[in-house]
Parts: structure tokens; C-alpha cells; sequence
């Protein structure tokens, strides 16, 4: 026991090199690398996950992210994320790309994202310029065929306040066009990359070197995470908790739940004769939204994927900690509470041997809605952790809409979910949730209740008068507040228009926007 | 092969081509930055990067309170923990006000700020300086520190300000530098006023009178290099200081007076910036680090966080612009009236300056009104001080006239484009304004020169679509789609107050080192400054090393701000060119005997006159340092230049948006920018300015805005409660340039730095008027603003 209250230590890969430092754990990434590493590419802008500056490529093995897949055993997953918001101890055994790894062994100096970034101009003041290329660099390492879309999806935690974007973009344009035709599959994309000098030959040797230094008697068999959670804090991605401590204290010991693998599988499980989705509550919200599970559950998920937060935040923001945070308007938690998710509650796991053994421990399960007790209070008990999110399989309509100052990247001032089953053409299980109208976020049970066992075929004049009738009724219920994001009227108003919202996705095509709008 | 910036440009008409017909080999060429690829690779450049390792950590202890008097500062916790190297308070330096604002001398702003005071005036004023060996013990160090205030009420409503019976600045020794109106016993910082002809008669004959009240918000800079110094002793124990500045120079005069010491024993070196727009023309950290190395000896470190480059940094002045304006039937403009109340916050940072551009860069736009009156206060608040951002006073002042004629051309029923067309200014004219008004005094009467606003109007036209009779439509249910604009103008350096310097010298092997003070704060200045040099010698881009910035080692400039680089520093660079020419030619006479204007230089070989090569550049190199015996010499020459006039850029913006009347959401589709500059010196380097700006501009317009508490605390103290627009926040931006030549500038150029942040705020307040049939006369028009004017307006049709 003694030797495990000493301080862990890390190991793990920057750029070419391997290292293994008693460096604090819990602090974050970003400032190892500038302060112990001396690698002053990676900027800092914020240290609050908002501009990007300080992103790097982090690689992990796939089989560690918990969702197996055949083709994928032995292949490492490299992913943009800001290290001003990650702790060092969740890199152990991990492969750091910084802006200066990218060019290790490029003949010219530059590879390709670099190369289009010059020749468009796109750095003016250039302080944004290596978080972007990371970002970049990160897209065209995948998932998915490169196009210009996703290279804008890529790029939407990066803010750059000089060059307008529009060099930037131009830049994309030039790489979506040069890279178009990279093969799909992780293992080739991955060796494409290198060969055309995109990543570094730094990664090729990873898995292995990893399974030399890490995985035979290394620290890594459930992560060092083994040693941790001293304090009884636990932290997921940690894009809330260092938002708040943006310098931890130098012995910061907190557990590291993105490091237990038995946290990060999605499977399927039937529980009270259903079908459910069971996601682990480490799992990020990147991974959340592409699995197929997940939109096998919640179908359409997927495109209220860039209304929570930023590409950067979303490889690394965990859905238990959105959960957990306990934020009146997180969207994860809205858009969980709208489709009938229930939480499983238990402790992280004893300590040693490893996470693994945590299975066994006594699970209780918590509707998501009996969750939430007040402003940031909580329904966990001492050293209860939430430990994965079930989804119910039988819901076949789901919408999310949310209103923020910005267009994208912003915390909403209120945001809401909607899901119900239509059942011989009544709607039925209708749920609506809320949040930003008061302390914690909130299912409408009124508003679901005017909806439950309506008519659905009653043509487009009568799903308008619906739609007015749920939407009043949900402004009548609620008593929001005034704060920056807006004022108590605002929100009451706004959460009307959402609701009428949520109406028009599903008919629109019914003619509904006609009769709501005439 | 055309330029990308001109290919859009097709149908050119013939009154618009270039004055000067001349083929540039270096200038007007997109070349790609010099330092393009450190950047690009993350090679050290700023000045965080190259902090000493064993500098101490700087932290400083910030006033909670809006308005304070501290009773006590008891320190002994704070020194009692281990790696504290020192602590320093009010008490142990001495008092001496001095402006943080980087101006010339004498400042046109007021001494009103010291470097560690008595009282504490904002949410942030620094109270304290603690240094540590490292980070989290400067930080744990600073918490430690116990002060006892005597908090006061404050004053938080800039309208409330004058004659306040709480007086914000009762200190005795805090003056103006020349006469500034100040009058800090009724928290008045600075005040203006003026006038031509007979502003109340002409309202009075006028046909139409538009009179509004708009008030524009305080807004941040959010530069994404927060602001990083460090200092040590060098070797002969002066004081060195790197430092993210905009104006070495004047920094280096600045702290010498705020800290008595001689500014030989100063010397300030700017690696580069992470951006400015304004936010790093002011002294915000230089002299805390400067302290700390002054009284241990050791290097010091200060990076603010960003919390900290929110609270206690500067904003956008915000203001009151009271308009009135009056027009005839015919759409003949006769007058306009500006009424001005600008917030300062708590210390007078370019009060006057920011304040006079309000008029200058706007009322000149309308030069043919036979009455014009500017006037008004600059009042002392509670708050965080505002500074120099970008467009300073002009986008305000763009705001409020913008939309004043927006609105006289409704009344009339005209043509919004029409009725400027009719009244704006073109090329060849003088307005009173430019010899009435200048920044913080008077101002220079000259004529324009170069004014291409009919073409930057008609092709802004082309490129958005637009037609009087379909400004707006509805586009989808609850959606409605309209097209709004503005013109603009902004300044070139402010003449015969700015001034910059640079120097040539021709080195071994036959290349030249181009030293200029200029500061290049990513806008790509160090690239242009060489493009101008090569252009001039004839020399090729590639052997130009320019360096820049370094009080000891370049010539004087007063460094980057009020658009002065290009057309100010630029022809300083011009001319030592011109110089280095004449003395490479007469060393080449002297050596070989001959009339110096017999001898021609074509980039690589001096020629004598029946076109016989004399001496190779690279051996006249050789030579002049190594084999002429005592005729050896350094070949060396150093231009400067001061403008004897501030030729304006100008710009016409035009703005598609879409109104979602149901929750009043604007949406801003595409923009439209035509831009004037004269030639540029590096198209793409001015296109990306442009954008820049423009974004900036957006942001202002739609949903940047600086919030409190009602105790003065700042609200908006991080990205994420302060959002800067991201890459989704506009739909398209379109900027070309106009074919224009500024005779008086370098090779043609005027500046384009600052005007890119002009029209956007007007333009979609007049397309959202288009939209809704509301005026919105405050900034920004969040949803929730468009919302209740929509509402207004439908209660009162009802
Ligand atoms: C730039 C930026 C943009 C953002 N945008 C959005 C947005 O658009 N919408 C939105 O909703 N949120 C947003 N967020 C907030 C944040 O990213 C999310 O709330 C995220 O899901 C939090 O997850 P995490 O794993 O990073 O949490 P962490 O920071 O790791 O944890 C948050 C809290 O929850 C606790 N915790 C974490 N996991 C568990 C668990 N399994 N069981 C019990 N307790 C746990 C931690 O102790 C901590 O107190 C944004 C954040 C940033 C920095
Ligand atoms: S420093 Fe801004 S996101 Fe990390
Ligand atoms: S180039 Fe300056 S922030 Fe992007």
C-alpha cells in the first residue's frame, strides 16, 4: 500500500521521444509540455478548452477506447484535443503529437496542412496557427472520407481573432481537395498518412514500443489510474473540473475514470424485459455520438452532434461528466433526459488489483430525471460514481434544439429534447425535457402530458394547434431566471419557439410551417 | 498573370485605372510572409517562448472592489512562504502618475494613473506586486496577501458620471499634458468641442430631420497571445524587457518617467505578437516586471491569464452618439450634429484621441454640409479603462452616421446608395473637417488624392445583388431575408505626429540588413517593409533581412497604430532606400572616379553609362568593407518619414442577412467588402487585414459585449461567457480590393488596417431596418434585442 500512496509515474510518448516523469499527474498536459519539455509550439490562449491554441494529437490504442472492432486490434487512434484541459496521467501510455513532432523527418520541413497554411497566408499574428494544424492534422487522420465539411467541423473549437477565417478556409479547401482519396480503414489511413508525410513516422513504432514499455508489467493494465483517487475526486475529461481549477495544486491526485476500460465499452443489455443501450459513462462525447448503438437508440442523434460544444472538447468531454456537472443547460444531460436515459450509480471500483474488479461492485440504477436535486446538487452518494448511461431502445422519434448567442460553440440559455413512440396513431411516452428555465435541467411534465395521447394523424392544421398548445404549456410551467445569457421573459419566450421547433423538424413535411407561420 | 486580388475585378472602368501605370516587380506581389514558416512550424517566437528559466514568477494582487481606499496591506504570510522572492506595495516605490496609453510626447492623455496607488478605482487595479520561484507559490503567494479597504460607493452609468458627487479622481497630483479639457473633479477626463456654420438654422430650412440616440457597448480585444512580459539585468545592468507591445518606443519613454529612471538604462525588445488590434498600445505589465528585476536583480516573468487580460486590460470606449441630421427634398444633405459622451472607465487611456475620431473618420465622409457640430465629454467611470482598439471612435462614429443617413434616405424615400452617392465625398475635394480636427489637436487641411468610394459602391453592389426595390423578402416561414450597407473611411498614420525610421545597410556578400522600428503585430509589416525596399533598390525580396522592434537596435518608429505602418513607416523605408541607392552610387563614383549620375544600378552591377559593368553589388560589398583601404565603410543610410497629411482609406460594406422573427436571430449570410487602400503592397497579406476586420466588426455588431455585476464586477471574464465569432458565425465574406493609387504613399498604398472593423455594425443595422422596418440604435443586436423591437413595432401597429 505504501508504495502505491508514492507518486506515479507517467510514461509516455512526445513526438519521437519516450519519457517517464514524476511530474504531477493531475495537472495539465499543456504545461509539461511547455515548462518541462520545452516545447513552446503548443500555445496557451485561455487554459479554459475555448481557443484551441494548445491542441495536440493524442494517440491511444483502439482496443483501449472499449469499443472493439475487428480490424482494429493493434492500431492507434490519433485525436486533436486541448491540453490545457487534460491531465498528464491520462496521456500514460500514450503518444503526444505536438506541432514540433509533426515535421520530425518531413523533407521540406512542412507537411502538407503546414504547406497549405503557408501558401494561403493563413496565419496572420499565427499564435492560433499550431492549434489549427493539429486540428487539421487530427481531420484528415479520420474517421471519414475528408471533405471540406468535416474539415469545418474539425476546426470549430479553433478561434482565430485576426485572419477572419477566410485564409484558413482556403486552406482547408486546398487539403479537402489533396487528401479526398485516403483510405477509410484505420490501419491503411493511418500508413497513407505517413507516407505522405501528414504524420510523423514517430507513429508507426508506437504500438509496439507501447507494448514493450507499457503493457509488460508497465503501468499501464487499467491505467495508473490504479493508484489514484486519493481524494475520492474523480475526473472524466476534465473539460469542466480544470475550467474551474485552472492550476490545480501541485499534488492534484484525482482518479482518472477515462483510464477504466470497464467505464468506456457501449454494449447492448436487457434489463426489466427491454432492450437497452449501455454506454459507459467514460466514454467521450466524439465517440458517444459515432456509435452505432447509440444511433440505433436515439435515432438522429447524430445531428445535434456540433450543437455540444467543439470537435477539440468532444474528444475528450466525457458523458457522465456532462451528467455530473450538474450544469442547468448541459445538452448532453437535456438531450439524455428527452430520450429516457437512466443512470447506473456505483462506486469507481475498489483500488488495487485494477478497475477491472469494479464490476462486482453493488450498482443502483436512477432515472435521469430523480438525478438532479438542486442548482449543482446531486443524488451521488460519497464515493458513487456515475458508471455508465442506459438508453432505451424503443424510442423512435427524438429532436433537440438549443438557442445560444453564438451560432455554434456557445452555452446554450436554454435548450430542449423531445422523444415519444407514436403508437396506433396516438402519441404516446412523450417526454420532454428542458433546461436553461431553471436550477437544474428539467422534464416538462405538463407539456408532455398535453401532447400524451393526441392524435398524430390530424393533418397539418391540427398538429399546428398541437404544437401552439405544448409549447404554452411549457412556457406556463416553468419560472426561469435572468443572467447574461438572458432574461427570465427571453428564456420563457425562447423555450416556446424550441418547442414549436421541435414540431417543425418532424411535419415539416406535413405543411405544418405554413399553418404555424401563415 | 493577374493578381487573385484583382481577378474578380473584371469589368474595370476607364476613369478608375491606376494614375501610375507601372509594373512593380516586388510590390503588389502576394508574397508569402518571411516568417511564414517559423509559424507554421511552432519555432519559438513570442515572447512567453523565450522566458529565461530561471526568471521568477510575477503575480499580482487585484482589487475586488470597484472603488477603494486601501487601509493596509499585511504581506507577512505571503513572505513567509518558501520561494517567495519578494512582495512590493504602493508604499515601497515612488508615486508618480504617469498614462498608460503608448502616445507620443507630450501624451494627449491625462496622468491620471500610477503604477501602484492608494485607491483602487475598478474590479482588477492592481494593488500589489508578489514574485516567486515558481508559478503556483507566486499564485498561493498572492492569496495570502491580507489588504483592508475602505470601500466606497462607486460609479458604474457613464451617464451618471458627470458632476457625480462621488469624484473618482480627487488626487492632487494627476494633470493633462497640454490642455485636453480635463476636468477630473467632475469625473470629466477630456472634452471637445466644435463647429461649422449654423447647425440650428440648418435644421430648421431642412425638409426632412432625422434626430437619434445610439449607444455602442465596450468591447474586448480577446488578442490570443494574452499579454506576456519579461525583463532582466543585461550585462552593463540595464534593464531589458521583452515585451507583446505595439509601441516599443514609447514604452521605453513611458516607464522611464513612471519609474525615474534615464531612458538609456532602458532598452525593450518585441518578439512577436499574438495579435494586438489596440489591446498592446498601453503599458500593462512592463512595470511590474521591471520592478521586481529592479529591486532583485534576478529576470521576472508575467503572463496575464486570460481572466486577467479581460478584467484588467482595456475595452472599446463605449459611448452615447446623439445624432441629428437634416436633409432637402431633393436628397441634398445640409447638416450634421454629433453629440458625443464617451466612457473611459476608470483612468483616461485615449480619451481625447478615441474621442475626436468619433467626428474625424466619419463627418468627413459627408463633406459638402453647409453646418456640422461635434462636441462632448469623455467621463470616468468604475470599470475596466478603455484603450485603443481597432477603429477607435470611427466605428462608433460609422455607427451612429451610417445609420443617421440610412435613416434620411427612408424619410426621403430614396435609394439608400442613391442619397450617398449624391452628398459623399470624391476625389480632388477638402473637408473642414480634416483642418479642424485632428488626434488630440488640430488637424491638416488636405485635399484627397485617391477616393475610389463610386467604385468600391458599385462593385460592392454587383457582388451582393443589390436592387432598391427588394431589400427585403420573406424567405421561409417566420424568416425574413434582407440587404444592408455602409460606406467608410479611416486614417493613414496621424500625420505630422507619427513618425517611423528604418535603416539599410549593405553587408558582406553583397545582401542588406533592413533595421526598421516598426512593429510588425502579425499583420505581415515586417514582409511589406522588405517588399517596399526591394521594390526601391531593385534588389530582389530574398536579400532583404529585415528586424525590427528593438529600442537599441532599430531607428525610432512610434510603433503600430491609427493605420500608420504601411503609408507612415512604409515611406520611411522608401526613403532609406532611396538614400541607400545615392550613397552605394556615390561610394561606387568615388572608388571609380566618375560623375555619380552617370552610373546606373540594375539590382546586381553598377553600370557606368554606355551600359559597361563596374563593380558587382556583392563586390562593392567586399570592397567597401575589406579591400579599399582608408576609403573602407559601411554602407548605410536611414530614411524617415512623418506625413504631412493622413490620405483615408475607404470601403463600402454591404450586409445579406436573415432575420427568424420568432426568436430574433440575425443571421449574417454574406458580406460584402470593396475596399480601397491604393495598391497594395501585398494583396493577400491586405485581403486577410480586410477579413480580419471585418469579423471584428461582425462580432461587435452581432453579440460581443462587455457585462458587470452591479457591484462593477466583470461578467464576460472568459471566452466562453465573452465569445469572439468563430468560423460559423458568418456565412460568406467577400473582400476585394479597388484599383486606387494614393500618390502620396509608398509605391501608391494607403492603410487598410483598421478600416475592415468600420462598416459592418451600420451595414447590418440597415439591413435588419430593412428587415423588421425597426431602427436598432444598440449594440449588439442580440436575438433578444431584435425580438422586443419586433415586438414594439408590431404593438404599436395594433
Ligand atoms: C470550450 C467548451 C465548450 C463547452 N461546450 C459545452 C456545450 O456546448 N454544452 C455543454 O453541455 N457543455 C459544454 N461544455 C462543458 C463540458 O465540456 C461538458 O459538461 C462535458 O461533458 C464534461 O465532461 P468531462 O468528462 O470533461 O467532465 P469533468 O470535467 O471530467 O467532470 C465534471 C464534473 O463531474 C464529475 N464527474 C465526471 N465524471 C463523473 C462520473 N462518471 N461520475 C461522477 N462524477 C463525475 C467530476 O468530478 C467533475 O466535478 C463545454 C466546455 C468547454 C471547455
Ligand atoms: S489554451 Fe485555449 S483551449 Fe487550451
Ligand atoms: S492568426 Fe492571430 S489568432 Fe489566428
Amino acid at each position: 500500500m505504501e508504495a502505491e500512496s508514492e507518486r506515479k509515474k507517467t510514461t509516455l510518448k512526445v513526438n519521437g521521444k519516450w519519457h517517464s516523469t514524476s511530474a504531477p499527474y493531475g495537472n495539465p498536459l499543456l504545461d509539461f509540455l511547455r515548462t518541462e519539455l520545452g516545447l513552446k509550439g503548443t500555445k496557451e490562449g485561455c487554459r479554459e478548452g475555448d481557443c484551441g491554441a494548445c491542441a495536440v494529437l493524442v494517440g491511444r490504442p483502439i482496443k483501449d477506447l472499449g469499443e472493439a472492432s475487428g480490424d482494429a486490434q493493434g492500431v492507434v487512434r490519433y485525436r486533436a484535443v486541448p491540453s490545457c484541459l487534460l491531465a498528464l496521467g491520462d496521456v500514460d501510455c500514450c503518444h503526444v503529437i505536438t506541432i514540433e513532432g509533426l515535421v520530425e523527418g518531413a523533407p521540406d520541413g512542412l507537411t502538407p496542412v503546414m504547406r497549405a497554411f503557408l501558401e494561403e497566408n493563413a496565419s496572420q499574428c499565427g499564435f492560433c496557427t499550431p492549434g489549427f494544424i493539429i486540428a487539421l492534422s487530427s481531420w484528415l487522420a479520420g474517421p471519414g472520407k475528408p471533405d471540406l465539411a468535416g474539415a469545418m467541423k474539425a476546426i470549430d473549437g479553433n478561434l482565430c481573432r485576426c485572419t477572419g477565417y477566410g485564409a484558413i478556409r482556403r486552406a482547408a479547401e486546398r487539403l479537402a481537395k489533396e487528401f479526398g482519396g485516403l483510405p477509410e480503414g484505420s490501419g491503411e489511413r493511418l500508413k497513407a498518412l505517413v507516407e505522405r508525410q501528414v504524420l510523423p513516422e514517430s507513429v508507426l513504432g508506437f504500438a509496439e514500443e507501447r507494448r514493450r514499455r507499457c503493457e509488460a508489467g508497465g503501468s499501464s493494465d487499467g491505467g495508473p489510474a490504479k493508484a489514484y483517487n486519493r481524494r475520492g475526486l474523480a475526473i472524466g475529461g476534465g473539460t469542466d473540473y480544470y475550467v474551474r481549477n485552472p492550476e490545480p495544486e501541485a499534488d492534484f491526485s484525482p482518479a482518472l475514470l477515462s483510464k477504466q476500460p470497464d467505464l468506456a465499452g457501449i454494449s447492448e443489455v436487457q434489463d426489466e424485459g427491454k432492450n437497452w443501450v449501455e454506454a459507459g459513462a467514460a466514454i467521450t462525447a466524439s465517440d458517444f455520438f459515432a456509435s452505432p448503438l447509440v444511433r440505433r437508440a436515439i435515432p438522429g442523434i447524430e445531428n445535434f452532434e456540433t450543437e455540444f460544444a467543439s470537435t477539440l472538447i468532444r474528444n475528450l468531454a466525457t458523458i457522465g461528466g456532462n451528467i455530473a456537472n450538474a450544469s442547468p443547460v448541459g445538452d448532453l444531460t437535456c438531450m439524455l433526459m428527452g430520450a429516457g436515459a437512466v443512470l447506473v450509480l456505483g462506486k469507481p471500483g475498489s483500488t488495487s488489483p485494477g478497475w477491472a474488479a469494479a464490476a462486482n461492485t453493488a450498482t443502483r440504477k436512477l432515472p435521469i430525471e430523480k438525478f438532479f436535486l438542486g442548482y449543482k446538487k446531486t443524488d451521488l452518494q460519497d464515493g458513487e460514481i456515475i458508471r455508465a448511461i442506459r438508453l432505451p431502445e424503443d424510442r423512435p422519434f427524438f429532436s433537440f434544439e438549443k438557442i445560444a448567442k453564438r451560432r455554434q460553440l456557445d452555452i446554450a440559455s436554454v435548450n430542449t429534447a423531445i422523444s415519444f413512440i407514436v403508437a396506433d396513431g396516438y402519441f404516446t411516452q412523450v417526454r420532454i425535457s428542458a433546461g436553461g428555465i431553471a436550477p437544474t435541467p428539467v422534464l416538462l411534465k405538463g407539456a408532455a402530458s398535453a401532447m400524451e395521447g393526441a392524435s398524430r394523424n390530424r393533418g397539418a392544421a391540427g398538429l399546428a394547434v398541437l404544437a401552439r398548445k405544448v409549447a404554452t404549456t411549457a412556457m406556463d410551467e416553468i419560472k426561469p431566471i435572468s443572467d447574461v445569457r438572458g432574461s427570465a421573459e427571453y428564456r420563457r419566450q425562447m423555450l416556446g419557439k424550441l418547442i414549436i421547433a421541435h414540431f417543425l423538424r418532424f411535419f415539416e413535411d406535413e405543411g405544418i410551417g405554413k399553418e404555424l407561420f401563415p | 498573370m493577374s493578381e487573385p486580388w484583382q481577378e474578380p475585378i473584371d469589368e474595370r472602368p476607364k476613369e478608375q485605372k491606376p494614375q501610375e501605370p507601372r509594373q512593380f516587380r516586388e510590390v503588389s506581389h502576394s508574397i508569402p510572409k518571411i516568417e511564414g514558416k517559423g509559424l507554421v512550424t511552432g519555432r519559438p517566437a513570442y515572447t512567453d517562448d523565450f522566458a529565461p528559466r530561471d526568471a521568477l514568477y510575477v503575480a499580482l494582487v487585484r482589487s475586488p472592489h470597484a472603488f477603494a481606499r486601501i487601509k493596509s496591506i499585511d504581506a507577512s504570510k505571503a513572505l513567509a512562504l518558501p520561494g517567495v522572492a519578494c512582495v512590493i506595495t504602493g508604499k515601497d516605490i515612488v508615486r508618480i502618475p504617469y498614462t498608460r496609453a503608448g502616445q507620443g510626447d507630450p501624451e494627449p492623455s491625462p496622468r491620471d494613473k500610477f503604477i501602484l496607488d492608494e485607491y483602487v478605482r475598478y474590479v482588477g487595479d492592481e494593488v500589489a506586486i508578489v514574485a516567486a520561484e515558481d508559478e503556483a507559490t507566486a499564485r498561493k503567494a498572492s492569496s495570502l496577501i491580507q489588504v483592508s479597504y475602505e470601500v466606497f460607493e462607486s460609479v458604474l452609468d457613464f451617464e451618471k458620471s458627470i458632476d457625480n458627487p462621488i469624484v473618482i479622481h480627487p488626487e492632487q497630483e494627476i494633470r493633462e499634458m497640454f490642455p485636453i479639457g480635463f476636468e477630473p473633479r467632475r469625473n470629466i477626463a477630456s472634452s471637445y468641442e466644435m463647429n461649422v456654420g449654423d447647425v440650428g438654422a440648418e435644421l430648421a430650412k431642412s425638409d426632412v430631420v432625422v434626430a437619434k440616440s445610439f449607444l455602442t457597448q465596450a468591447q474586448s480585444h480577446v488578442a490570443m497571445e494574452p499579454h506576456t512580459a519579461f525583463s532582466y539585468l543585461d550585462l552593463h545592468g540595464r534593464l531589458v524587457i521583452y515585451t507583446s507591445t505595439q509601441n516599443p518606443f514609447h514604452t521605453r519613454r513611458i516607464l522611464a518617467q513612471a519609474l525615474d529612471m534615464p531612458l538609456k538604462d532602458i532598452r525593450i525588445v518585441k518578439p512577436r505578437i499574438g495579435g494586438g488590434f489596440g489591446s498592446k498600445q498601453h503599458i500593462h505589465i512592463e512595470p511590474f516586471v521591471a520592478l521586481v528585476t529592479l529591486r532583485t536583480g534576478r529576470p521576472a516573468r508575467l503572463a496575464l491569464s486570460r481572466k486577467e487580460v479581460f478584467e484588467s486590460t482595456f475595452t472599446r470606449h463605449q459611448m452615447r452618439i446623439s445624432m441629428r441630421a437634416g436633409a432637402n427634398r431633393d436628397g441634398t444633405l445640409n447638416v450634421l450634429d454629433m453629440n458625443v459622451l464617451s466612457n473611459t472607465g476608470a483612468y483616461g487611456e485615449h480619451a481625447l484621441t478615441s474621442f475626436m475620431v468619433v467626428g474625424s473618420k466619419s463627418l468627413p465622409l459627408y463633406n459638402k454640409v453647409k453646418a456640422v457640430h461635434f462636441g462632448g465629454n469623455v467621463v470616468y467611470t468604475n470599470k475596466v479603462s478603455a484603450g485603443a482598439f481597432r477603429g477607435y471612435g470611427a466605428v462608433q462614429g460609422n455607427f451612429a452616421i451610417e445609420s443617421t443617413v440610412d435613416e434620411l434616405a427612408h424619410a426621403l424615400g430614396m435609394d439608400p446608395i442613391a442619397f450617398r452617392e449624391k452628398n459623399m465625398i470624391q476625389e480632388g475635394e477638402k473637408s473642414e473637417v480634416f483642418r479642424i480636427m485632428g488626434e488630440g489637436g488640430e488637424g491638416v487641411d488636405m485635399a484627397i488624392e485617391s477616393c475610389k468610394l463610386n467604385y468600391c459602391i458599385k462593385r460592392g453592389k454587383e457582388l451582393i445583388g443589390w436592387d432598391p426595390k427588394r431589400l427585403a423578402w420573406e424567405s421561409a416561414p417566420g424568416k425574413v431575408r434582407a440587404k444592408g450597407m455602409a460606406i467608410a473611411m479611416q486614417g493613414s498614420g496621424i500625420p505630422l505626429v507619427d513618425m517611423g525610421s528604418a535603416t539599410l545597410t549593405l553587408q558582406d556578400g553583397g545582401w542588406f540588413t533592413l533595421r526598421v522600428g516598426a512593429t510588425d503585430l502579425g499583420t505581415g509589416s515586417d514582409t511589406i517593409m522588405v517588399q517596399i525596399a526591394a521594390e526601391e533598390l531593385g534588389v530582389p525580396f530574398s536579400t532583404i533581412s529585415v528586424y525590427s522592434s528593438d529600442t537599441d537596435n532599430t531607428p525610432f518608429d512610434v510603433g503600430a497604430y491609427a493605420s500608420s505602418t504601411t503609408y507612415v513607416s512604409g515611406n520611411a523605408v522608401l526613403d532609406a532606400a532611396r538614400k541607400m541607392k545615392k550613397v552605394m552610387i556615390d561610394a561606387v563614383a568615388e572608388h571609380y572616379g566618375c560623375e555619380a549620375d552617370m552610373i546606373g544600378f540594375d539590382g546586381a552591377n553598377f553600370m557606368a553609362e554606355d551600359g559597361s559593368v563596374l563593380v558587382s553589388l556583392r563586390d562593392l560589398s567586399f570592397d567597401t568593407l575589406y579591400h579599399n583601404g582608408e576609403h573602407m565603410k559601411t554602407l548605410t543610410a536611414t530614411g524617415s518619414y512623418t506625413g504631412p497629411k493622413s490620405p483615408p482609406p475607404y470601403m463600402a460594406g454591404f450586409a445579406e442577412i436573415e432575420v427568424d422573427t420568432e426568436t430574433g436571430k440575425v443571421d449574417l449570410l454574406n458580406y460584402v467588402a470593396v475596399v480601397d487602400c491604393g495598391t497594395p503592397i501585398n494583396p493577400n497579406l491586405a485581403r486577410v487585414q480586410a477579413e480580419g476586420g471585418l469579423l471584428q466588426g461582425i462580432g461587435m455588431a452581432l453579440f460581443e459585449n462587455v457585462q458587470y455585476t452591479e457591484k462593477g464586477r466583470l461578467l464576460t471574464n472568459t471566452i466562453m461567457s465573452y465569445p469572439i465569432p468563430s468560423r460559423e458565425d458568418v456565412g460568406k465574406i467577400t473582400v476585394e480590393l479597388a484599383p486606387s493609387f494614393e500618390p502620396s504613399g509608398p509605391f501608391g498604398a494607403k492603410s487598410i488596417g483598421e478600416i475592415g472593423i468600420d462598416t459592418p455594425p451600420a451595414a447590418i443595422a440597415n439591413a435588419i431596418r430593412n428587415a423588421i422596418g425597426v431602427r436598432l440604435t444598440e449594440t449588439p443586436f442580440t436575438p433578444e434585442r431584435v425580438l422586443m423591437a419586433i415586438r414594439k413595432a408590431a404593438q404599436g401597429q395594433a
